[in-house]
């Protein structure tokens, strides 16, 4: 498979249709987004304003939309690390990240060095269980890696952790990242998580979300941990999607 | 509580039945309340002409088969139904209906339809337990998990492999559920069939005994047939489940 040359998001409209006594639902209308090859772009958004709609649409979950996404599903390789880190209880960490890569002949190669990146090593045998939430998010990272993906979709992965948890996390992240580099989109409510990660960010309306603003954030991610940068990054964006709005 | 305490309850508990058996037995004094000396006497000695474990091996293929039979086709429907709501609509008043038809009903037509053949009664015993197998998969199957079903479909796992790894896990206790009852379904239904139409089985001899009113044989094919069931449930069910079950804490 060749690598993503790149990802072109369009959809006119996704609505949710009435059910029972809950009425129907517009997620997202014109929401235009293009993310560059190995580009790492986080979506920033008020909650329930349609991001997890818009993953799934990309991951093709959902195909009940009006618009395009290119190249279509099929012809992507993604890995999804979902909100919740939704591993199989009845599987062992190592069973559950193997899992994913199909019939691999030596799943051992591909696994044991992501678990050992994610810091994982010594609970390969464990069952989830045994695990607290922070590790369990680790295994889901290491799954959504393991399938070597053209497309990596995060969806709010760091959220009710502890701040000193999930800081380290997202350490954790982009050093696995760095070390295979592939196309991110990361969904969050938080903006600081956000200019910490990103090479861009796209602020999100409420619902029906659209793209209101795109900031690229140049700053190098070594320095964005100084608290005057990020003041400063986040006083832009916010004046940035005020205009806007 | 240990295994070796619990099985020494167990030990007691049995040759206290024996005890109670022998006093009633004896103040009956009647051949037809033979005591369990008397039983075991029978038991050995149709044992050693090869009679019991003929027949027994016989009636426990016709289990196993209607079993087999019985759980691969309810699974299937069961899950089909409790994953396609229309459908489930559309077919859930012939389940209430195959449910409530009496297995003997069952029995008299397979054989009136099919002739008294082997096909005819496996296929009448699984007919019977088809419904409650479908009915309990039905409910697993509309509690599957929505989140990992869309983590298997996102890493684009094959349908073999969602259903091995997981949906079947989640249907487990379902399964042991409908194992379980079917076991104990199925086994008293298989003596009804051979009676009506076999002429070999567990069923078939109990026939014949109660036309001589042998009851000391009687007796000794049940306690044969009850301890084989026993030794099935010990040995293949429960180390089944807790194999299925030994994730959880």
């Amino acid at each position: 498979m060749a690598p993503l040359a790149g990802l072109d998001i369009e959809v006119r409209r996704k609505r949710f249709p009435a059910v029972a006594d809950s009425p129907a639902v517009e997620a997202l209308r014109d929401f235009r987004l293009r993310v560059g090859s190995g580009e790492f772009v986080c979506l920033v958004g008020p909650s329930g304003c349609g991001k997890t709609t818009l993953l799934n649409l990309i991951a093709g979950l959902d195909e009940d939309f009006e618009g395009a996404i290119n190249p279509p599903r099929r012809a992507t390789r993604i890995g999804y690390v979902f909100q919740t880190p939704r591993l199989l209880p009845w599987r062992s960490v190592f069973d559950n990240v193997a899992l994913v890569l199909g019939g691999a002949s030596d799943p051992g190669a591909r696994v044991l060095p992501l678990l050992a990146a994610t810091g994982l090593e010594d609970f390969k045998a464990a069952y989830q269980e045994r695990l607290s939430i922070g590790m369990q998010r680790r295994v889901s990272i290491a799954r959504a890696f393991a399938v070597e993906p053209d497309l990596l979709l995060l969806d709010e992965p760091f959220v009710s952790l502890d701040e000193a948890t999930a800081r380290a996390m997202r350490a954790l992240l982009i050093e696995v990242w760095r070390a295979r580099p592939t196309t991110v989109i990361f969904v969050t409510h938080d903006l600081r998580e956000a200019i910490a990660l990103a090479d861009r960010i796209a602020v999100l309306s409420p619902a029906p979300a659209r793209v209101v603003a795109e900031i690229p954030i140049e700053l190098p991610r070594e320095h964005r941990d100084d608290e005057a940068a990020i003041e400063r990054l986040r006083a832009e964006i916010r004046h940035h999607t005020e205009q806007v709005a | 509580m240990g295994l070796q305490h619990r099985l020494v309850q167990a030990a007691l508990s049995l040759i206290a039945l024996l005890v109670l058996w022998q006093i009633a037995a004896a103040l009956a004094d009647s051949r037809l309340l033979p005591g369990p000396d008397l039983v075991l006497t029978v038991m050995a000695r149709a044992t050693a002409s090869g009679e019991l474990p003929y027949h027994l091996g016989i009636t426990l293929w016709r289990v196993t088969a209607s079993f087999a039979l019985a759980m691969l086709i309810g699974m299937a429907i069961g899950i089909l139904l409790g994953r396609k709501p229309g459908l489930d609509r559309y077919m859930d008043s012939w389940l209430v209906l195959f449910l409530n038809i009496p297995a003997l009903v069952t029995i008299i037509l397979a054989y009136v339809w099919f002739g008294l053949v082997e096909a005819a009664a496996i296929g009448a015993v699984a007919v019977n337990k088809i419904p409650n197998v479908a009915v309990t998969l039905r409910e697993g199957a509309r509690a599957l998990d929505r989140d990992l079903l869309e983590m298997a479909q996102a890493f684009r796992l094959s349908r073999v492999q969602t259903l091995r790894h997981v949906v079947l896990p989640q249907l487990s206790p379902y399964v042991m559920v409908a194992a379980r009852s079917g076991l104990a379904l199925i086994w008293k239904i298989v003596l009804v069939v051979e009676l009506l139409g076999r002429s070999d089985g567990v069923g078939f001899q109990l026939q014949l005994f109660f036309q001589l009113f042998d009851v000391p044989a009687i007796l000794a094919y049940t306690l044969a047939f009850v301890a084989v069931v026993q030794v099935i449930e010990l040995t293949i069910l429960q180390p089944l489940e807790r194999r299925v079950t030994r994730w959880r804490r």
